[in-house]
């Protein structure tokens, strides 16, 4: 598995570059150890890519693509696979089910394109029966999907891999580093000479577009809903976050989500499950202590 | 579908399982810290009252909090406390008319018959700062160091501490131990009287003090994922002024009658007297169970000291979080009290003094008939009410209501003092109105 990585040493950090997941990926490092950077850039950016590569979408013959082209037919999956599952499962759960993986065949009939073309009701209500994850039967290691369902790990994916690639660089050495992938970050600190890792935070707000800066020191930080996608009609906003009993977007709830929490997978759950409660969304994170939050509404 | 939404901390406990689960590891819980979040400021208000016309309260309290990341926590508390009102010289209630000097030796007062000696010769105001200071120093250890003052009319306290809290066993286990230090300087309205002298006599020197020291160590135990307990041990010594000043013992002769003394229209009363040392034992083990939002709290607290005095105490709450942001939670406490080896509710001719005309010997060196060195039973129970107005900020309302009822002590069969209520009852009512937010 390769891909483009670039290496840099700046005064007092070394920090690696690559592409992954869609995103820009990059890995700063509280230390001048050149060769030892390149050793811990290339691991970050090996585990990233094979995270990528064997819940994408787009290729065959990975562990994804047999799952959704089983064709109802009971499929076994690895440790890793079981765990993401089981995972999935809980935000299932404690979202009230809108939280769901079997929701990504939607996207047949929504184009986040921010365009005022919103899909015929017909078009959404016919996708309603392969969604559902009621339906799918899972036992682990045992997963059976009705045919016509898919899942994919899109919600969680980028987060997990965050919380992969950190904990991988953790071990190997006892420096601060910050793993960011576009935006979605783990930090451990503090730096050497004390200070924290400084992050922006963008405030997708038309009028202002502020960056606001937040300084980390251990935890993670992920970002739900996108300026970027949705699409407008008659004034009215509908973002990506689509509602998986009604196959249309959630409404009423914030525009995106910013969360800080231990970790990069805990802080992606509290920005997703804060889009899908919609207007609960202040009163959701209002009760949680351990985590501090952004909203964009 | 039939699915409910999680909230609050069930959600959290539920997030912070399933990423540990999914990551394959335990997930260190650093509180994720960002920029400078300013003072959480938690203040209140209480007002006290006891019944029977004695003592007044009214006691205002700001605590503030800041912390400044990497587990370092600064703490600021002020707390003013204004008592009026009239308390209890230790002289029980006879039947006749019982006058007394007051405190600054130039004042008197009367108790009619039937009524219990009250001085009202009391109005105080104190204030106390606190300051603390908390932060690790090593992985998994934690340094807290603080100061106290406080200053009334009649007593100054100075008090230093230090504790140590290491956390064990992935942070599932804590132990703590601490030390702390004060010195206090009590100079008394008129003077301290020399122990055991007539209230007649008036013989009194300036000030005195006494220094304290407490050490305590804990253990905090996680019990599963719903549950914590917590158990201390604590030492107190302390030496120096223990008596108090404005407490006198009434004295009986052998008919149980009050005695003439040299001041006219007075009877013959004692200085009270306390040793000069006390060593303090005390046991506390405490449980906290959450059951899905709702928490129950219930703690025992056994102390034993060289006075004689034993304590026992059991204290439970429940908090019943009846909506998102509003909780209620009812309050129950037994507490039971042994007497002080000198406790004596009166002095009794022969047994405590000797009489000769109307001069009383002691015949002891230590004696108080202050009732909450007695033996006795006291029961509170009151309610909170709680309104979160936002992420950090709250309003509560307390109300508690106390009743202190003496055991053990008899009134004389005959003479002055028949038929009398020695330590009679004492109840008070309680309200706390507080106001926490975010600045």
């Amino acid at each position: 598995m390769t891909g483009d990585l670039s290496l840099q040493r700046q005064a007092q950090q070394c920090s690696g570059r690559f592409t992954a997941m869609a995103s820009s990926c990059e890995i700063l490092l509280d230390h001048e150890d050149f060769a030892e950077a390149a050793r811990q850039a290339e691991a970050a950016a090996c585990e990233a890519w094979r995270i990528e590569q064997k819940f994408s979408r787009y290729r065959e013959g990975n562990m994804l693509h047999a799952i959704n082209n089983a064709g109802g037919k009971p499929v076994t999956v690895d440790e890793e696979t079981a765990r993401l599952l089981d995972f999935s499962v809980v935000l299932h759960g404690v979202s009230g089910g809108r939280f769901d993986i079997t929701s990504g065949v939607l996207r047949r009939a929504w184009k986040f394109d921010g365009s005022d073309s919103l899909p015929d009701k017909e078009t959404v209500s016919a996708l309603l029966p392969l969604v559902g994850w009621q339906h799918v039967r899972w036992e682990n290691p045992v997963l059976t999907l009705p045919a016509g369902m898919e899942i994919d790990f899109g919600g969680i994916g980028k987060e997990y891999a965050v919380d992969r690639v950190f904990m991988l660089l953790a071990g190997m050495t006892d420096a601060a580093l910050l793993v960011n992938f576009g935006g979605d970050l783990r930090a451990r600190g503090p730096r050497r000479d004390g200070s924290a890792w400084q992050v922006g935070i963008e405030r997708p707000d038309a009028e202002k577009n502020a960056i606001e800066t937040v300084s980390l020191v251990n935890g993670g930080l992920a970002t739900s809903g996108d300026a970027r996608r949705f699409l407008l009609r008659d004034g009215i906003r509908y973002g990506h976050i689509l509602d998986p009993e009604t196959g249309w977007p959630v409404q009423g709830g914030p525009r995106s989500a910013t969360i800080l929490a231990p970790d990069c997978v805990q802080a992606g759950m509290y920005a997703t499950l804060a889009l899908l409660a919609g207007a609960d969304a202040d009163i959701l994170l209002r009760e949680q202590a351990g985590i501090r939050a952004w909203l964009v509404w | 579908m039939q699915l409910k939404k999680t909230r609050g901390l069930a959600l959290a406990q539920a997030l912070t399982q399933a990423s540990v689960a999914l990551l394959g590891t335990v997930a260190p819980f650093t509180a994720a810290h960002a920029e400078d979040r300013g003072w959480q400021v938690d203040t209140a208000a209480l007002f006290y009252q006891e019944s029977d016309s004695r003592v007044m309260a009214a006691e205002p309290v700001v605590n503030m909090k800041k912390d400044y990341g990497d587990e370092k926590i600064l703490n600021l508390k002020l707390v003013l406390d204004s008592l009026t009102g009239a308390s209890p010289n230790g002289a029980p209630p006879a039947n006749v008319s019982q006058t007394f000097t007051g405190p600054s030796g130039n004042k008197a007062y009367t108790a009619a018959p039937g009524t219990l000696p009250l001085d009202d010769e009391f109005k105080d105001t104190r204030a106390a700062i606190s300051a603390g200071w908390q932060q690790p120093i090593a992985e998994n250890l934690r340094l807290n160091v603080g100061g106290n003052f406080s200053k009334e009319y009649d007593f100054m306290s100075l008090g230093l501490n230090a504790a140590l809290a290491k956390d064990i066993n992935n942070k599932n286990t804590t132990l703590s131990a601490g030390l702390g230090l004060e010195f206090d300087s009590i100079n008394p309205v008129g003077g301290a009287p020399e122990p055991l002298t007539a209230l007649a006599d008036q013989r009194k020197k300036d000030s005195d003090s006494r220094s304290q020291v407490d050490l305590l160590f804990g253990v905090t135990q996680v019990l599963g994922r719903h549950s914590l307990l917590q158990l201390n041990y604590g030492l107190s010594s302390s030496s120096g002024y223990h008596t108090d000043p404005y407490k006198v013992l009434t004295v009986l002769d052998s008919n149980n009658n009050l005695v003439a003394s040299n001041t006219p229209g007075q009877y013959q009363y004692l200085f009270e007297s306390r040793p000069d040392t006390r060593l303090r034992h005390s046991l506390y083990a405490g449980w906290k169970y959450i059951f899905t939002e709702d928490v129950i709290d219930l703690s025992l607290r056994f102390t034993s000291d060289d006075w004689g005095i034993q304590t026992n105490t059991l204290d439970a709450k429940y908090r019943w979080a009846a909506t998102q942001d509003f909780y209620v939670e009812p309050h129950v406490r037994w507490y039971t009290q042994t007497e002080a080896d000198f406790y004596r509710p009166y002095l009794r001719e022969g047994q405590d003094v000797t009489l000769a005309g109307n001069a009383v010997t002691p015949l002891l060196t230590e004696a108080s008939a202050d009732s909450r060195l007695g033996a006795f039973d006291a029961l509170t129970y009151g309610i909170k009410f709680g309104y979160a107005l936002g992420r950090d900020s709250e309003v509560n309302l307390r109300v508690e209501q106390y009743t202190q009822t003496a055991s053990n002590v008899s009134a004389p069969a005959t003479g002055n003092l028949a038929g009398q209520e020695i330590v009679p009852d004492l109840s008070a009512m309680w309200v706390q109105i507080g106001y926490s937010f975010r600045w």
